[in-house]
């Protein structure tokens, strides 16, 4: 599935799948002026991108990325460091 | 005609007669460096920047984003130093923002950006006062850095219901007795080591004992939360109008700064 197959309501949910290699090429680069990449590991450890990122991607090096077969995002779990209480 | 007239020059240009009249040369540099060119928008800034002056916040303040504008290149700037440098705690966006005439707006998956602020070295004692004006809530940090435990910063407008904050230590956290919407202006505050306190809307939502452990070197990050390990980042889907960060500030000055705050959103069109 593409990011233009995706309802724009359930944008959000949903991340471009990226080899590691893509990703690699991705860090410091911008999408759009004074935006950069920030590609992330899933659950699985796969390379994801951000549904924003694709959409607004306007760089002519990186508009293969509106390429990118999209799949639901499934986080990693955030360890409970953050659950005491006063 | 100095290069630095020259440049204020070129602003004032875009500025109408009222605006120009009471021109501020802080106003002015942001103005020029975002390229405001929006009356209303100038105006606000402008107002923003007098307002604080005149209540004496503007000299406690180490950095204060506006997000005016509507882009990723008007809302990274430092009010108190738009200089295009880490330096100047210009921010850099990661990931997936959305930027709008509301301010800056998370997904809640990857999207953060770094202040370069160094709490650390910023602070005097542990001495700080940090705000965030929330447009929608999200279930994220607002803002957060730690390089470990004992000197964790992190604060979350929302967290089970309820606000939750850490300023310069770990556990225990401190959670407000009273619930929030998870908008309007939050404020971590610490005035000296030994207690904390969480302001909401310029009203004290809660004040506790709580020893400050260590101040952290890992940059300050906006609309997420990133730290060396065990950390793991964290980010928030909801919009942020504004932030501040700077020196702890008494109850009274908290009051003071809700109510240039809120009246710089409602001159945008954009208070909660």
């Amino acid at each position: 599935m593409k990011l233009t197959q995706i309802p724009i309501a359930e944008l959000a949910t949903y991340v471009g799948v990226l080899t590691p290699e893509q990703a690699q090429s991705l860090q410091g680069q911008t999408f759009q002026t004074d935006s950069y990449f920030n590609p992330i590991q899933d659950i699985n450890d796969v390379w994801v991108l951000s549904a924003e990122e694709i959409a607004y991607c306007s760089n002519p090096a990186f508009l293969w990325v509106k390429e990118l077969e999209m799949t639901k995002y499934e986080p990693k779990p955030a360890p409970p460091l953050f659950g005491g209480e006063a | 005609m100095s290069v630095r007239t020259l440049r204020y020059n070129t602003i004032e240009q875009h500025f109408t007669k009222g605006v120009t009249a009471s021109t501020d040369r802080d106003a002015l540099a942001f103005l020029e460096a975002a390229q405001i060119y929006n009356t209303n928008q100038q105006r606000a800034i402008v107002n923003l920047v007098r307002s604080l002056k005149r209540v004496g916040l503007w000299s406690k303040m180490k950095a204060i984003y506006p997000f005016v504008g509507g882009t990723a290149t008007s809302h990274k700037w430092n009010l108190k130093d738009p200089r295009d440098v880490n330096a100047a705690y210009r921010l850099s966006f990661t990931g997936g923002f959305t930027h709008n005439s509301e301010g800056i707006i998370g997904n809640g998956t990857n999207a953060v950006a770094d202040s370069f602020i160094n709490l650390s070295s910023i602070t005097s004692g542990y001495s700080c006062n940090i705000s965030v004006y929330m447009r929608t809530a999200g279930a994220g940090p607002s803002h957060g850095c730690a390089n470990a435990l004992a000197t964790l910063v992190v604060f979350y407008p929302i967290r089970s219901g309820k606000a939750n904050s850490a300023l310069f230590k770990y556990s225990p956290f401190m959670i407000p007795d009273v619930n929030t919407t998870g908008k309007g202006l939050f404020a971590q505050n610490r005035e000296d080591g030994t207690t904390e306190m969480i302001y909401y809307n310029g009203s004290l939502l809660k004040s506790q004992a709580l020893a400050a452990t260590g101040k952290p070197t890992f940059t300050m990050r906006v609309m997420g939360f990133a730290g060396q390990a065990p950390f793991t980042p964290e980010y928030n889907a909801a919009t942020m109008s504004s932030m501040t960060v700077g020196d702890g500030l008494t109850s009274t000055e908290q009051q003071t700064l809700y109510n240039i705050i809120d009246l710089y959103q409602k001159r945008l069109g954009r208070a909660v």
